[in-house]
């Protein structure tokens, strides 16, 4: 099978970046041994650590950036441009935005399942209305101001709330959490994002076949037989899962959604289809080592991976459009 | 099986596009769809195909109507070339033509014998074995059309509709393909492509469709068509038949 190597290769990116999020800390490279040292005199404390900590980060890393990769792959695929992405259409502003909502009027804290609703429901309303506002197969220019239109009024609405938060203290919060970071988060983050996550990924994964149909242009598409409403439900309803729980969780994190599947196409045979999975572990060895090399360069406070991931992704990003400047 | 069109009737705003087309195509002819520019006959084979809904009138396969049938089942046996040629992505021309066997596929389920032989066969009828490896990005507006083709080809369905099959093909490839549809036809598929070039028409072609704003102004043998007289009063210019179709002097 084509691609086998590929997977093989992004398998073990994944292991890679798994056992660099387990051991990286910022004070150094590999300290496992401190952990070993920790064992050895205080076995509980090494545990703690391990499972508490350093665990679910290393789970949330696989599956947010696995996320990110998969629906940004969704949204190329679906509206036809290699420009599209949760960040730059809107999806991860909308779901940040309503996760803030969850915040701030403490739903979260009474029930801790609204955060990712929340997210998932603004998800869902950005990539909606960028597929009606942008419509199918519209050009870059339209794609990206529609973007840039449903981010502006996101986030517009969360300088609303950040205006009117309650106390200094809240806003602050508020910001430090939507610049996008894995720290400190827990098992019960992980297991709320996790069901959304794997089923919005599911939901993509069977709409690949669509995916690759719509190569041909919409109507060629339907002539072969592709049910194209449902693979544009499958896409929307997808990405806006996917994205809205990990957005919820992490707050947002750009560009791996952009990266992944911009870097592993042409060794897929730019099939739209084949490149969904891949961009999955491609997402989370993105977001594995983003995170890890995060901890290790932090000087003093440690760096958001929302951050980092926009440093290097924005100028990608820029470069992406004059390279589509090029083809066109 | 064949596909019959009764009484369509689509409007483009106020305006009729297609007002009282009605069409049957029978297994084992190949028909050309002529006219001049804006005639109609894109909408036709669209309407045709069952991508577009006309205002009034139906358009049936073997008396079940076109939108009563499922997608897959409707995509096995009409194949149909958009105009439209555009690749999204650079993929693999073989990959493209692959794409054919659309409609026979699931999820996860690899192409079976069946599939490769079309996909095969397809290649070979619109000369594209030599471009299987290239991505599409990479080839030729000829090229790329050809590609589009053997994919509608790999289809296999027993109707085909062609927009503009030979329109940028050159002269050696444009033969070459109108002898592949004519040889599909031979083999009882009912066809219809739509062109522009009236020695092509009567060369390859059995059956002559010819629209006028959105009417059929003609629809007979090569012969009976394309007379001067006939020509005049849809193209408004005098071409005689010679060798091939000019200016008549």
């Amino acid at each position: 099978m084509r691609g086998a190597g590929v997977y093989l290769v992004l398998g073990l990116a994944v292991l890679v970046g798994a056992a660099l999020s387990l051991t990286v800390t910022r004070s150094g490279l590999p300290l496992m041994h401190d952990l070993w040292d920790l064992w050895d005199t205080d076995p509980e404390s090494a545990g703690l650590i391990l499972w508490q900590l350093r665990v679910p980060r290393m789970l949330l890393a696989i599956l947010i950036g696995g996320a990110l990769g998969i629906s940004g792959a969704a949204l190329q695929g679906l509206l036809r441009n290699p420009l599209a992405e949760p960040g730059i259409t809107g999806a991860s502003a909308g779901a940040a935005f309503c996760a803030i909502l969850a915040f701030y009027f403490g739903f979260a804290d009474d029930f801790p399942l609204a955060l990712p609703l929340a997210g998932i429901a603004g998800a869902l309303i950005a990539v909606t209305l960028l597929y009606v506002a942008a419509g199918r197969g519209a050009p870059t220019l339209t794609l990206i101001l529609a973007g840039v239109a449903i981010s502006a009024i996101a986030g517009a609405l969360s300088s609303l709330a950040l205006n009117l938060a309650p106390s200094p203290y809240a806003a602050i919060e508020i910001v430090f959490w939507s610049l996008g970071s894995l720290t400190d988060r827990s098992m019960t983050h992980v297991l709320l994002a996790a069901p959304f996550i794997v089923v919005g990924a599911a939901m993509i994964l069977t709409a690949g076949r669509g995916l690759d149909a719509l190569t041909l242009g919409e109507e060629a598409a339907e002539a072969m037989g592709a049910h194209l409403t449902r693979t544009r439900f499958l896409v929307v309803v997808g990405t806006g899962l996917a994205v809205g729980a990990s957005v919820s969780v992490s707050g947002v994190i750009g560009f791996i959604g952009l990266v992944a599947p911009h870097l592993l196409r042409p060794f897929l045979g730019h099939r739209p289809a084949a490149l969904l999975p891949a961009s999955f572990l491609g997402g989370a060895a993105l977001l594995l080592f983003a995170d890890a090399i995060a901890r290790y360069l932090s000087p003093g406070p440690e760096l958001k991976i929302g951050v980092v991931t926009a440093l290097v992704g924005a100028p990608f990003f820029l470069w992406a459009v004059f390279a589509s400047r090029r083809d066109a | 099986m064949s596909l019959a069109a009764e009484n369509l009737r689509v409007m483009r705003g106020p305006r009729p596009v297609l007002d009282g087309v009605s069409l049957a195509l029978t297994p084992g002819a190949l028909t050309a769809i002529l006219g001049p520019n804006g005639a109609g006959k894109t909408t036709l084979v669209r309407a045709l195909a069952g991508v577009l809904t006309p205002q009034s009138g139906r358009v049936t396969l073997d008396g079940t109507a076109l939108a009563a049938i499922a997608p897959d089942a409707r995509a096995g046996r009409i194949a149909y070339l958009p105009q439209g040629r555009d690749a999204a992505w650079n993929m693999r021309a073989a990959d493209v033509v692959a794409l054919g066997r659309f409609h026979a596929q699931r999820l996860l389920r690899p192409l079976s014998d069946d599939d490769r032989r079309a996909i095969a066969r397809a290649m070979v009828e619109a000369d594209v074995v030599g471009l299987a490896e290239r991505g599409v990005k990479t080839l030729s507006g000829g090229e790329f059309a050809r590609v589009l083709l053997a994919r509608a080809l790999a289809v296999e369905a027993p109707v085909m509709l062609a927009d503009e099959p030979v329109a940028g093909l050159d002269p050696a490839h444009q033969l070459r393909v109108m002898a592949a549809l004519q040889a599909r036809a031979r083999e009882g598929v009912a066809a219809a492509i739509v062109m522009h070039d009236l020695t092509l028409a009567a060369q390859f072609c059995d059956r002559i469709v010819l629209l006028a704003d959105g009417r059929i102004a003609a629809d007979g043998t090569p012969d009976a068509v394309l007379t001067e007289e006939i020509l005049f009063g849809v193209y408004g210019v005098r071409l005689t038949r010679g060798a091939g179709f000019g200016p008549a002097v």
